[in-house]
C-alpha cells in the first residue's frame, strides 16, 4: 500500500465513529433541533459526543454479530460485523452528506488556526521523538494488535482474555480495537504494514491531545492565550512514565482525550452567559459515561464517574442555586479522597495480574521524580500562580478544573497500583493550570511582539525539558546507532513467519521475542509477553541445563491455554532468549522484565543452536544472526 | 512617557517570565546513563573509573577498560609510573569528571542525544590531569588521551619518561590475536577456532601457551568473548606498538615520548564490527 495512505489510514479510527455518531444523532426524532443545536463552537464541542456515540455503536454491532448472529444462526463474525460496519459507513456517509450541519463555513473557519497550530506543533515535537526511532516505541501495541488481528479474522470476544493469553485478565475492553480493526480491514497485515500504521497513529494521537488541550484551554477561559499555552504544554510535556499520553495510542491515552473533548461542552452546559444556548443532552451524559467505561476500565470509569458527578452537580444547582452550595460538596469530596489516601495501604492489589500490579506501585519519591523529567520545575512554579489566577477571577470552568486537578492528584499520591495511569487525564489539568499561570504573567503585557517572546520563551523552555526527558527516557533503548526496540532482523524474521505459518502454529520463545513476533506476524505464541510463570520456568529449566532435548521437549509440553488445535510447533530461539535466561529469577520470571532492544547472538549461542538443529525431531526452517526457528515434531 | 512606562513594564514581566521558565528548565532531572553511544554492536560509555566498552541490557556481562588505573608513563629505567595510582584510588586522592552537571549538563544531554556529543572521562589529582576524549565515525572510534602535568616538580621527575601507555583492560575467556596474521597470544581449541572463523571470519592461530608480553607485528589486535557478539579490533598509530600484557589482561598501545613533558598526547583507534554469517 501506499506509504501516504498508510500514514492516513489511522485517521479512520476517529472519522468512522464519528461519521456513524452524527448520523444516528441527527436522524429519526427531533433531528432538526440536534442539527440546528450544532451552530458555531457547539459543533465541535458535540463532535466528542458523536465519536463516543459511534464507538458504542460499533461495539454492539460486534455484540450483535458474535453473541446473537453467530451463536444463534451460525454466521462466522467475521461475516457479519464487518459487512455491518461497512454498510453502517455508508448509510452514515450519505446521512452526514445530506445532513450536512448549519453554515458550515463558519464551523470550519475558527478551528483552522488552532487546527494548523496543533498540527505545526505536533510535526515538530513528533520529528524529535521518532528521531532515530524507525519504528513506533509503543511497547503494549503490540499486544493490541494481537487483538486486532483476531478480530479480523473473526475471533471476536467481549472478553479480551478468552481472545488470547496474552491477556491475563479482561483489563481492556475490546472497543478500541474493533476501531483499529475497521481502520485496518481489509489491509494484509503484513508486519511492515502494521509498523507504519502504528507509526502514523501515534502521529494523529499526539494531534488529539493538542486540539483537547486547546479545547480545554479556550473554554475554561475563553482566551485563545490559554488555550495556546494549554496545547503548547500538553503537547511538548511528555508524560514518559507509566501513563505515556503523547506519542501512545492505548485505550487509556483514547479514554483520556476523549474525556477532557467531552468536557468542555459540560462546563459550558445551562451555565455560561457566553454560551447560553449551550446545553448538554441526555442521550451526551448517557454516551459520555458508557462510551468512556467502555474504552478504558480504570481510566475511562474514572474519567466517567467525573463527568457524571459533575453532570449531577450542574443540573442540580440549575434547578435549585441556592440550596446547592458548592462547599459540602467539596468537602465531601476531600473527605473521600483523604479516606480513599488513608486506606490505599490497606487495599493490597498488588496480585492483579498475576503481580505485575506490584511494578505498578510507586513511592512519592519516584512520582515527583517523574514529574520533575516531564515538567522541571514548571509545576512547582507556574501551577501556583495558575491556581491564585483561577481563584481570584472566580470563573467557574477553572475553578471546577482545579477541583478536578485536586482530586486526581489526591489518587495520585495514594500508593495503589496502576493510579500513575491516571494521569493521563491528570496531565491535561496540569497543562491548564501551568498555561493559567503562564497567562498570569503575561496578560499585563501591552506589546504582542514581547508576548511572542514570552511564548516563544515557554516553546523553548518546554522543547529543552522534551528533549531531556526523552533522552532519559529512550536510554536504555539504543541498538547499534537506532533507538529502538526492534531491529531489521525482527522484521525479517516476522515477515517470514508471516508469509510462511498462519493457522494452527504455536510460537514458543522467550516472553520478549514471541510477544514481538507475535504481534508483527500474527503467529499465535504461548502468552507473549505475559507468559505464565509456570510456563517461563519450564522453558527456563531447559534452557538452564543447555540440554537440545529438553528443550525440544519443553517446545512440545508448552500450549497455549486458549487454543489446543495446533498442527505446527515454532521454537525460536533468539539473541533475547539467551539473555534473557541468564537473568536472575526475580527478572526473568517477572512480568515487569524485557529484552527491550535486539541483540546478537554470541559464540556460544551458535554452537548451541547447532546442537539443537542436530536433534532427529527438529527441523531448522530460518536462521540469522539473531534468531533460528525450529519446527519440532 | 507613558509607551516607555508600559515598555518597561512589560519588558520587566518578560524577563520575571522568561527566569522562570528558565529555573523551570533547570529543574529536569538528567537521564540516569552518562553520555554514551553505539560503537557497531558496543556501546562506550564512561565510568567512576574510565571509558567502557560493554553491551547493555545483558545483565552482568565482560567489557572492556580504559582506565587511568591502567595507564602509565614509563622513565628511562623501565619503571611504570601508573596515572593514577592504586593508593591513591582508594584514598579517594583525585576527581573524576564523566557525566553532565547540571546546568550546562542540560545542554550536553541535548548534545549527546543529537550525537554532537561522545563520552569524555577526566581525572584529576595532585599532580597531573588526564582526559579522554572520544570521537566516532560509524563503527569507529578515535580515543584521544592527554595528560597535563600541573607542578614544575613533576614534570621534572617524569622528565626521563620514554614512553607513555594507552591500556584496553580485557577479560579471562578473551581470545585477543593479531588482527592481521590471526596469530593468538593464547592457546584456543580448535572448537573455538572453527567457531570464530564461521562467525566472524577471521583465521585464528592458536598460540601452543600464554606468551608473556608480546608485542603485534601489525600494531592491530582484534579481541572476541565467545560470551559476547561482535569483536573490537584496537589500531594503534604509526608511532605506536603494542604490547599483550597477559599478567594483567591488557592491551597496551605505547606512545614513544620525545622531548620535554609538559603535555602529552596518544590517540588509538578502536573498531567494533559484527561480521553477518547464517550457520548453515
Amino acid at each position: 500500500m501506499n506509504p501516504t495512505i498508510i500514514w492516513l489510514l489511522p485517521l479512520l479510527v476517529y472519522i468512522y465513529p464519528t461519521l456513524v455518531g452524527r448520523a444516528l444523532a441527527v436522524t429519526g426524532y427531533q433531528f432538526r433541533q440536534r442539527i440546528a443545536a450544532e451552530r458555531g463552537s457547539n459543533f465541535w464541542l458535540t463532535v466528542p459526543f458523536y465519536f463516543g456515540l459511534g464507538t458504542l455503536t460499533v461495539l454492539a454491532l460486534a455484540l450483535v454479530s458474535r453473541y446473537l448472529i453467530q451463536d444463534y444462526l451460525g454466521l462466522p463474525f467475521s461475516q457479519t460485523f464487518f459487512p455491518l460496519v461497512g454498510l453502517a459507513g455508508i448509510i452514515s456517509l450519505l446521512i452526514n452528506i445530506f445532513r450536512l450541519a448549519p453554515n458550515l463555513g463558519k464551523i470550519v473557519k475558527p478551528v483552522l488556526a488552532p487546527v494548523l497550530i496543533t498540527l505545526i506543533l505536533a510535526q515538530v515535537t513528533y520529528g524529535l521523538w521518532v528521531y532515530k526511532s524507525p519504528y513506533s516505541l509503543n511497547w503494549d501495541w503490540y499486544q493490541h494488535q494481537t487483538l486486532v488481528r483476531l478480530i479480523d479474522k473473526g475471533q471476536f470476544s467481549f472478553f479480551t482474555s478468552q481472545m488470547s493469553d496474552t491477556f491475563g485478565f479482561d483489563s481492556y475492553p475490546p472497543s478500541t480495537h474493533l476501531l483499529l480493526a475497521i481502520a485496518q480491514y481489509p489491509e494484509r497485515l503484513t508486519p511492515n504494514f502494521v509498523l507504519e500504521f502504528w507509526q502514523a497513529l501515534g502521529f494523529w494521537h499526539l494531534i488529539t491531545v493538542g486540539l483537547a488541550a486547546w479545547l480545554l484551554g479556550w473554554v475554561v477561559s475563553h482566551d485563545k492565550k490559554v488555550a495556546l499555552a494549554s496545547t503548547i504544554v500538553s503537547i511538548l510535556a511528555f508524560d514518559s512514565m507509566v501513563s505515556l499520553t503523547n506519542f501512545f495510542f492505548l485505550p487509556q491515552t483514547l479514554a483520556a482525550v476523549v474525556f477532557i473533548a467531552m468536557l468542555p461542552k459540560l462546563l459550558l452546559a445551562r451555565t455560561s452567559d457566553v454560551q447560553a444556548k449551550t446545553k448538554l443532552a441526555g442521550w451526551e451524559t448517557v454516551t459520555a459515561v458508557l462510551s468512556l467505561s467502555l474504552i478504558h476500565y480504570l481510566v475511562g470509569i474514572v474519567a466517567a464517574v467525573i463527568f457524571l458527578g459533575l453532570d449531577l452537580y450542574q443540573r442540580l444547582t440549575l434547578r435549585r442555586p441556592q440550596a446547592v452550595s458548592q462547599w459540602p460538596l467539596v468537602s465531601l469530596a476531600i473527605a473521600a479522597i483523604m479516606a480513599a489516601f488513608l486506606a490505599s495501604p490497606l487495599i493490597k492489589l498488588e496480585q492483579l495480574n498475576q503481580g505485575e500490579a506490584a511494578n505498578y506501585t510507586f513511592s512519592l519519591g519516584e512520582k515527583q521524580e517523574y514529574l520533575e523529567r516531564s515538567y522541571g520545575y514548571l509545576v512547582y512554579l507556574f501551577v501556583p500562580l495558575g491556581i491564585a489566577y483561577a481563584i481570584i477571577k472566580k470563573n467557574k470552568g477553572q475553578l471546577i478544573s482545579l477541583f478536578i486537578l485536586f482530586g486526581l492528584t489526591a489518587l495520585l499520591i495514594t500508593n495503589l497500583p496502576y493510579v500513575l495511569k491516571l494521569f493521563a487525564l491528570t496531565k491535561f489539568f496540569v497543562g491548564l493550570f501551568i498555561a493559567l499561570g503562564f497567562i498570569s504573567l503575561i496578560e499585563k503585557i501591552n506589546f504582542r511582539f514581547i508576548r511572542a517572546v514570552a511564548y516563544a520563551g515557554l516553546t523553548f523552555g518546554l522543547t529543552i525539558i522534551f528533549i531531556v526527558n526523552i533522552a532519559s527516557w529512550k536510554a536504555g533503548l539504543l541498538s547499534r546507532d537506532s533507538y529502538t526496540h526492534l531491529g531489521d532482523e525482527d522484521i525479517k524474521a516476522a515477515d517470514f513467519l508471516y508469509q510462511t505459518y498462519q493457522g494452527r502454529t504455536l510460537l514458543i520463545s522467550d516472553p520478549t521475542t514471541q510477544f514481538l513476533l507475535e504481534g508483527l506476524s500474527g503467529v499465535n505464541s504461548v502468552g507473549g509477553a505475559y507468559m505464565k510463570p509456570e510456563k517461563r520456568q519450564l522453558l527456563l529449566t531447559a534452557l538452564d541445563t543447555q540440554s537440545p532435548q529438553a528443550l525440544v521437549k519443553a517446545a512440545r509440553d508448552l500450549t497455549d491455554g486458549l487454543n489446543a488445535d495446533i498442527d505446527t510447533r515454532l521454537l525460536a530461539i533468539s539473541a533475547r532468549t539467551f539473555i534473557w535466561a541468564d537473568q536472575p529469577d526475580s527478572d526473568r520470571l517477572s512480568f515487569k522484565f524485557n529484552v527491550w532492544t535486539q541483540a546478537d547472538l554470541t559464540i556460544d549461542n551458535l554452537k548451541f543452536l547447532s546442537e539443537i538443529a542436530q536433534e532427529p525431531s527438529v527441523k531448522s526452517v530460518y536462521s540469522s544472526n539473531y534468531i533460528h526457528l525450529f519446527e519440532v515434531r | 512617557m507613558n509607551l516607555i512606562f508600559k515598555l518597561t513594564k512589560d519588558l520587566i514581566l518578560l524577563v520575571i517570565t522568561l527566569a522562570l521558565v528558565a529555573v523551570a528548565v533547570i529543574g529536569v532531572r538528567l537521564p540516569y546513563r552518562s553520555v554514551f553511544t553505539a560503537v557497531g554492536p558496543y556501546q562506550l560509555e564512561a565510568f567512576p573509573t574510565g571509558l567502557a566498552f560493554f553491551h547493555y541490557g545483558r545483565g552482568e556481562t565482560p567489557f572492556y577498560n580504559i582506565s587511568p588505573l591502567n595507564d602509565y608513563l614509563v622513565d628511562s629505567d623501565g619503571n611504570r609510573l601508573a596515572h593514577l595510582s592504586k593508593e591513591d584510588y582508594d584514598a579517594k586522592n583525585f576527581t573524576a569528571k564523566f557525566q553532565p552537571e547540571k546546568p550546562w549538563g542540560i545542554v550536553d544531554t541535548a548534545k549527546a542525544f543529537f550525537g554532537q556529543l561522545t563520552p569524555w572521562f577526566k581525572v584529576e589529582t595532585d599532580d597531573l590531569t588526564v582526559s579522554y576524549q572520544t570521537t566516532r565515525f560509524g563503527n569507529e572510534v578515535i580515543i584521544t588521551k592527554t595528560i597535563n602535568f600541573k607542578k614544575p616538580q613533576v614534570v621534572s621527575a617524569v622528565e626521563s619518561t620514554t614512553a607513555s601507555a594507552l591500556t584496553i583492560w580485557y577479560n579471562s575467556g578473551d581470545i585477543v590475536f593479531d588482527s592481521q596474521t590471526g596469530q593468538a597470544f593464547m592457546p584456543v581449541s580448535e572448537e573455538l577456532v572453527n567457531q570464530i572463523n564461521k562467525t566472524y571470519g577471521f583465521t585464528v592461530i592458536p598460540a601452543s601457551e600464554i606468551v608473556s608480553e608480546p608485542l603485534t607485528n601489525s600494531g592491530s589486535v582484534t579481541i572476541i568473548n565467545p560470551k559476547l557478539p561482535g569483536f573490537l579490533t584496537i589500531q594503534a598509530g604509526f608511532n605506536q606498538e603494542v604490547l599483550i600484557n597477559q599478567q594483567y589482561h591488557l592491551v597496551e598501545v605505547i606512545t614513544p615520548v620525545v622531548g620535554r613533558l609538559g603535555r602529552l598526547t596518544s590517540t588509538i583507534t578502536i573498531t567494533s564490527n559484527q561480521k553477518r554469517t547464517i550457520l548453515k
